[in-house]
């Protein structure tokens, strides 16, 4: 078998010193194999942003290991953690996270650009991507003249550009309506089924997470279980809804 | 809580943001109170020292001016700190203060920043005074020491001033505060940034307007001075503005189209980031270009003045001292013997001695002086002679064929001016005689210390002119020149004494005029010095404090770049270029002004001023650099804090 793309063993994070500490996550394991889409859900407060700080190798974990294919972030320096994430990660946020002083398209490049990729490269790949996610018509504009819903997918695009081994996403949808949801979460899936890439997302609203291949709920810093879609978004959505109320309704 | 210690609470919670604003207040107030108190001081007031009455005067204008410049770098800053801290107050409106209560806070806020840096500007003028009274005692030449005292007049002078000027910013920038209803007050801080626009006309009009004052100070003379001053200013202070406003946009654009120049590693983001600061800073940025090259060319002039000084005063009188006898073996300005035995007690031995005959003429033709002024012939070899034993230069050399002349004129060569009679035929006439020669143009250098006018003539001719004058009627120059004649002036004192008061036209010397117009620039420089330190730093803390206002901004930004795998180096670098691009842009567009000031300066003193200039702008640059890192340093700091 082939190396997992993400490999997280026994992932323990605790905050605080002394007498107050809180642990928010405990002994935590997770495997995703390339071209997975994986969602993570839990209740508020039950680990899962930590869960993508430590996998995504924002934040070192209290003990425990991840491997992003075969090799561990950990063990970078400051120097080199900024160029893997660059190169071998991509990030999608809640809040777009794109520059202000750039155009669309400059956004998207930026990527590639801070890596030296040949110009007429860059204009290629982002032809490609452009047209996959719909956002031709605005690349030249600024991301305050247009939708939320573009902006992300424009983030999209900017995590997809330098193919990178694993893309996160944090509560991608957070900032959007349920149409404009809706429109990202196809664009997304498209990338995970078209292009073969590895997702991990994180998110609490399950029509977001209907999309997903498969379901990591967390529960208190431990996972609570875990859902594979059948094929079938609506039924997926279903069995999401349920499982939620078994972990308490206090998620949505 | 009252409003007073919620107000010093304030202040002391953005000390760092103050801090550059509050040095560059106390810093006028220092330098206002140093001049005040020597001005108001008894000892300089009751007339003692010699020459501080005009010191005084000149004191009193620098005043005048560093209020005037106080009060609008007091007004802009203070209106920028109320712009950066919109969202605070509406927050506090939003809290139920009322308007009225946030003008009184902002108030109080502004007048403990005020009083703070009076305390402190005079507390340093204080402490400074002793050094500055010696520095001026010294330069002023003067015996009588000024004593360290706290003048208190200066003290209440300087209070009242800055008080008034302070209080009256204070209510002309709250005028605005509470106008606004809480929303805006509150998005003022969240609303997305415009990628600033520019026009190409604007642009090209720009560029046309600096070019054409540059070409006009570039081809500037003394003659073209008066006329094109003005408009020299105007266009280049015009074009500096469009340079930040429009060219500097456009070109950006240029750069942003350029995929291959654009995409490439962190460009990408200091293109972008620069253009867009653009906006918010092309006017500061050209403000502190312009004070840059006023700074630079006023220092920059007297520190030439200063330096070129001797060379200028060594070109016009090339003897230290030198004596005009009428008639050959005659000495009635100072008897030989006399002069001899002061040399020897001053321990002085002249390194050239020269006597040199002149003829009186009047030539039928004056191109570059009156015809009425009066001319005399050389001949060759006594020109020769003045010109090795001065060490004039190998090019003031003449060799002249019988039948032409050459002009000796005293003075430089002023750029544009012509030479003269070259090539034409000139008459003269000499002891009621006709002569002619062919003008082979003109030498521009001075020999004597009596600014004569000669012609230079071959030596067999000269002789013949000779013998028609009689002894009597020829002019004998007998000229002095020895090393370290600067400090000399006793000896320049004594050699007067004996000359008869009838004759002391007839005596040049150059060392009192040398110590007098020393001492005038060194205290002009020193003076002007402080004035544009003073500039200069005022300058520096409006680009220190706008900095800080881009500090949310920039910590978002930097959150956004580390997430997306910027590294620490790329981080740093991109503070640097920001940073450095509002030091060092309009520091360096500045000095190019000043130089073309410089090389204006230079047409007109038909000098080479290069050297003191690069000095000048060499040491304001390290001053830049300094201001630059500090800034960079504290700055980093709250970023990552």
């Amino acid at each position: 078998m082939a190396i997992p793309v993400l490999q997280a063993q026994r992932l323990s994070k605790t905050y605080g010193k002394g007498a107050v500490t809180y642990q928010a996550l405990d002994n935590f394991d997770m495997t995703v194999e390339a071209g997975d889409f994986v969602g993570v859900m839990g209740p508020s407060g039950s680990g899962k942003t930590t869960l993508l700080n430590l996998l995504a190798a924002i934040d070192k974990p209290s003990s425990g290991t991840v491997l992003v294919n075969g090799t561990d972030p950990a063990k970078m320096n400051a120097n080199e953690l900024a160029l893997f994430r660059r190169r071998k990660l991509g990030f999608i946020f809640q809040d777009f996270n794109l520059l202000d002083t750039l155009n669309i398209k400059d956004n998207i490049v930026l990527p590639l650009a801070l890596d030296r990729v040949k110009p007429a490269e860059i204009e290629k790949r982002v032809n490609d991507l452009a047209g996959m996610l719909g956002i031709q018509g605005v690349l030249k504009k600024r991301t305050y003249e247009v939708s939320g819903g573009q902006q992300q997918r424009a983030a999209i695009a900017r995590a997809m550009i330098h193919k990178p081994d694993i893309v996160f996403a944090d509560e991608l949808t957070g900032n959007l309506d349920s149409k404009a949801a809706g429109d990202v979460m196809h664009s997304l899936k498209e990338m995970n089924e078209q292009r073969g890439a590895t997702i991990v997302m994180v998110t609490h609203d399950p029509f977001t997470a209907s999309f997903c291949k498969r379901i990591v709920f967390i529960k208190d810093g431990r996972q609570f279980s875990e859902l594979r879609s059948g094929g079938n978004r609506q039924a997926f959505f279903q069995e999401i809804l349920d499982m939620l109320s078994v972990l308490g309704g206090q998620s949505v | 809580m009252t409003l007073l210690r919620f107000a010093i609470r304030n202040v002391r919670g953005s000390a760092r943001r103050y801090a550059a604003y509050f040095l560059s207040s106390a810093a006028a107030v220092m330098i206002f109170y140093l001049f005040a108190s020597f001005v108001f001081h008894p000892d300089v007031a009751g007339g003692s020292i010699y020459g501080a009455a005009a010191v005084g005067q000149g004191l009193v204008v620098c005043q005048v001016l560093i209020v005037m410049f106080a009060f609008f770098f007091v007004l802009y800053s203070s209106s920028a700190f109320y712009r950066t801290r919109k969202k605070e107050f509406g927050l506090l409106q939003l809290f139920g203060m009322t308007a009225g209560q946030l003008r009184k806070l902002a108030f109080v806020e502004q007048i403990l920043i005020s009083l703070g840096a009076i305390i402190a500007g005079v507390g340093l003028g204080i402490l400074f005074s002793k050094l500055f009274f010696m520095t001026l005692t010294e330069l002023l030449q003067s015996d009588v020491p000024v004593r360290f005292m706290i003048v208190m007049n200066a003290v209440w002078v300087t209070a009242a001033v800055f008080f008034l000027l302070y209080v009256v910013v204070a209510l002309v920038t709250l005028l605005g505060v509470g106008r606004k209803s809480i929303i805006d007050l509150l998005r003022e801080s969240r609303k997305p940034k415009r990628p600033p626009a520019a026009s190409i006309w604007l642009a090209i009009l720009g560029v046309l307007a600096l070019g054409a004052g540059y070409f006009m100070a570039f081809t500037g003379n003394l003659m073209t001075l008066l006329i094109t001053m003005i408009p020299i200013v105007g266009l280049v202070v015009f074009g500096t503005y469009l340079l930040f406003t429009q060219v500097s946009v456009f070109v950006l654009r240029r750069m942003e189209r350029n995929r291959g120049f654009y995409w490439k590693h962190t460009r990408i983001l200091f293109v972008s980031q620069l253009m867009y600061r653009m906006k918010d800073n092309a006017r500061l940025m050209s403000v502190s270009a312009v004070l840059t090259a006023v700074v630079l060319t006023a220092v920059g002039t007297v520190y030439v003045f200063h330096n070129d000084l001797k060379k200028e005063i060594v070109s016009t009188t090339p003897f230290a001292v030198s004596f005009e006898e009428k008639g050959e073996g005659v000495r009635q300005v100072i008897d030989p013997e006399v002069l001899e035995e002061l040399f020897r007690k001053h321990g002085v031995t002249p390194n050239a001695e020269t006597s040199t005959v002149l003829l009186p003429t009047v030539p039928d033709k004056s191109v570059i002086v009156s015809r009425n002024s009066e001319f005399s012939f050389i001949s060759e070899s006594d020109w020769n002679e003045i010109v090795l034993a001065l060490q004039l230069g190998e090019k003031h050399l003449l060799q002249i064929e019988p039948g032409e002349t050459v002009f000796g004129y005293p003075f430089n060569q002023v750029a544009g001016a012509e030479e003269e009679s070259r090539g034409e035929r000139v008459t003269f006439e000499i002891a009621g005689k006709t002569v002619s020669y062919v003008s082979k143009g003109t030498v521009f250098t001075g020999v004597t210390n009596h600014q004569k006018l000669l012609w230079v003539l071959d030596d067999a001719e000269f002789a013949e002119l000779a013998e028609l004058v009689p002894p009597a009627e020829r002019t004998v120059l007998y000229g002095y020149n020895w090393a370290g004649w600067e400090d000399d002036v006793e000896l320049i004192d004594d050699i007067f004494s004996q000359v008869p008061a009838d004759f002391r036209p007839y005596a040049e010397e150059r060392i009192y005029v040398y110590a007098q117009t020393q001492q005038v620039t060194a205290l002009t420089l020193f003076i002007g010095l402080f004035v544009g330190l003073l500039f200069f730093f005022a300058a520096g803390s409006l680009l220190y404090f706008k900095q800080f206002t881009e500090l949310e901004e920039d910590r978002l930004q930097v959150r956004q770049l580390t997430r997306m795998g910027l590294t620490p180096k790329e981080l740093r670098q991109l503070t640097r270029v920001q940073i450095g691009a509002m030091f060092f842009i309009p520091f360096a567009v500045g000095s190019v002004h000043a130089l073309f000031a410089f090389k204006m300066l230079n047409n007109i003193m038909s000098a080479n001023l290069w050297g003191s200039a690069f000095a000048v702008i060499g040491g304001f640059f390290v001053l830049q650099l300094l201001y630059y890192a500090v800034t960079r340093r504290m700055y980093t700091r709250q970023l990552q804090a």
